[in-house]
């Protein structure tokens, strides 16, 4: 089966920055695919190349299999969502979202007809919405209104930019069920640019990190979190407890801790980064786990979900832990010794130094 | 934001006061000097009359029509010229210069520092018998006699077109450039190529830019009298040079006064039929 997208070995430079490293990705038919960085590692870039709105210095752009590189993207058939930025102003919405159709001159009551449908299925009633102005619109409503204009024309390849970026949290989390479910509904490839991981987590069915201009790691959200490739992409999902030390047949050393048992788990030996997450981490009854270390707690910070206690290991070494249950968080003030422990299996190895 | 309404009071009274002294009380002065019941000419006075209209029946002589006319033929193409030139220079200033848009920006007001007159006066100078422009068509032996490029038609109307394009540019510029990238860049990308986007999308939304430079060009334009009487001669005869003339070479206030007031009536009449039809359609 051929690919929706693939990019191979993509380098976009502006001036002197390269913007885009060396990139190579394989997006497959009907997938969400997440690009996930932070700000300025590159992946707008990526999106906007696919798009065709930027031509790559190096390497190639494909779609279907065949190179697009300079195909200009009014004849690439690819959506591409920004903010809720890109409205045209001066249409009501049924125009914005009539306007490709419009393009590809398509009978006027075909027209009509679809535009009510995709209407309907990212619920904007057309009898409500259809003559509405566009600054009539919230943010969330004009969001629609982008993936509506591009979904009509039933692209192949959905390109969204950071699509919920503006958006409250609770209207974000409902648009977030809503992309999930068009994905599905349409069938379409989504590929999704965010710098929010736990947007991509919650998503994608493959996830891109990207980190200065360059792809760190490509996996399942599952892949991602719990074997991170590296120390960047450790501490860039999630928060991570990062272990640098050495390891020694079945011991991880740590300087200022006592050995770490790796309890038969194959793990080369030699200077290594070990990621530990902070929820993995128990504070009750931590006596008799395979790994427990003494410490103190120099900081309890409230959040809500859960309480995150920061502990003091040694002179060099401070974790945080994540406590979920209140009555536990409870027991539990700045000052006091605690023993904290965690399975050998969740102490995940994120790469040598 | 409300204002209380001493606030709009303080707020609004020197402009307040700046207008009643300096435009409204003249205009009414005016309007009263066109009826004759201030400064009553000698004729009105051995009649007796209080007030005519016999200045409003001078001032709709077929020759006065047809200066009127010119005058408003001339601030419409000088008002279409401008656009036509400023478009594309706001365009490019607005949207692709974006490094050098502050300096291009000054380089587009920097005409405007200069006073009117000077620069009337350049022009004369630049086109004139023995100015640049045909010093160097002579010395380069493309024509050997001077050719008569001021005191015409086409003279006037490039002097206007000159001093009202920066006017035309900065509207033009600043509904340009807040157009949306990322809108553009969604036309191309639901399949309309360049130029579609330019008249579907780009054009469009600007609109209310082109509304502005058009007010902004044509109304002064109107009533341009330094540029024609420069650049026009003796024999390209405007309303501005026909009001000046009354006023000051014939010393008929009355008639000068009058047709003042017609002129104003018919410009002030286009502008609120503009307002109305096209402002409307904009909701500028």
């Amino acid at each position: 089966m051929s690919k929706a997208v693939e990019l191979e070995n993509i380098v976009k430079k502006y001036g002197r920055v390269v913007a885009v490293d060396g990139v190579s990705l394989e997006v497959e038919k009907n997938t969400f695919f997440s690009i996930l960085g932070p700000s300025g590692c590159g992946k707008t870039t990526i999106l906007r190349m696919i798009a065709g709105l930027e031509i790559p210095d190096a390497g190639f752009v494909k779609m279907d299999g065949s190179i697009v590189n300079n195909v200009p993207p009014e004849k690439r058939g690819v959506g591409l969502v920004f903010q809720g930025t890109a409205v045209f102003p001066h249409m009501n919405v049924f125009n914005n979202i009539a306007y490709g159709l419009k393009m590809r001159k398509m009978p006027k009551h075909e027209i009509e007809e679809r535009v009510r449908s995709v209407m309907r299925l990212v619920n904007l009633p057309p009898e409500v919405y259809g003559t509405r102005r566009v600054d009539q619109l919230s943010g969330g409503e004009r969001q629609r209104v982008e993936i509506a204009r591009s979904l009509v024309l039933e692209p192949k390849v959905l390109l969204l930019d950071e699509p919920l970026g503006p958006l409250d949290f609770k209207i974000r989390q409902k648009m977030q069920a809503e992309l999930k479910r068009l994905q599905k509904t349409t069938a379409t490839t989504f590929i999704y640019v965010t710098h929010d991981q736990t947007e991509a987590l919650s998503l994608s069915d493959k996830i891109a990190v990207m980190r200065g201009g360059k792809v760190v790691q490509v996996g399942t959200p599952e892949e991602i979190y719990n074997q991170p490739s590296d120390k960047f992409v450790a501490d860039f999902i999630g928060e991570s407890n990062l272990l640098e030390g050495r390891v020694d047949k079945e011991y991880f050393y740590v300087e200022g801790l006592p050995p770490i048992a790796l309890n038969g788990r194959v793990v080369p030996s030699g200077k290594v980064v070990m990621a530990i997450r902070p929820e993995r981490i128990e504070m009750l009854g931590a006596e008799k786990m395979e790994n427990h270390v003494k410490g103190i707690i120099v900081d309890k910070t409230y959040q809500g979900v859960y309480t995150v206690f920061r502990v003091q290991l040694c002179k060099e070494l401070v974790f945080t832990v994540y406590v979920t249950r209140p009555d536990v968080a409870g027991r539990f003030a700045v000052g006091d010794s605690v023993v904290i422990g965690w399975r050998s299996s969740d102490c995940v190895l994120v790469g040598g130094l | 934001m409300k204002l209380s309404r001493r606030a709009l009071i303080i707020l609004l009274l020197p402009a307040t006061l700046f207008y009643t002294v300096f435009f409204i009380i003249p205009f009414f002065i005016s309007f009263g000097v066109s009826l004759g019941i201030f400064l009553p000419s000698d004729v009105q006075i051995s009649r007796g009359e209080l007030f005519t209209l016999r200045y409003y029946e001078q001032v709709f002589d077929q020759i006065f029509l047809r200066v009127f006319i010119r005058s408003i033929a001339l601030a419409s193409a000088t008002t279409a010229l401008c656009l036509l030139i400023a478009y594309p220079m706001a365009y490019y200033i607005a949207v692709k210069a974006a490094r050098y848009r502050n300096f291009l920006l000054l380089l587009v007001i920097m005409p405007l520092w200069v006073t009117f007159l000077l620069r009337a006066y350049a022009l004369l100078t630049l086109l004139g018998p023995e100015g640049f422009v045909n010093g160097v068509l002579l010395s380069l032996g493309i024509i050997q006699q001077p050719l008569f490029l001021i005191y015409n038609e086409t003279s006037v109307l490039l002097g206007m077109v000159y001093s009202y394009l920066p006017l035309a540019v900065l509207p033009l510029y600043s509904t340009l450039v807040r157009i949306d990238k990322t809108v553009i860049e969604a036309s191309r990308v639901l399949g309309a190529g360049p130029l579609k986007t330019f008249f579907k999308v780009t054009l469009p939304i600007s609109w209310p830019g082109v509304f502005a430079a058009v007010l902004l060009t044509f109304i002064p334009a109107a009533g341009e009298f330094i540029v024609p009487s420069f650049l026009g001669g003796p024999n390209e005869v405007y309303v501005g040079t026909l009001i000046y003339n009354a006023f000051l070479a014939a010393r008929n206030w009355n008639w000068g006064a009058a047709m003042s007031i017609v002129y104003i009536s018919v410009v002030l009449l286009g502008v609120v039929l503009y307002l109305r039809l096209v402002g409307e359609e904009l909701r500028v």
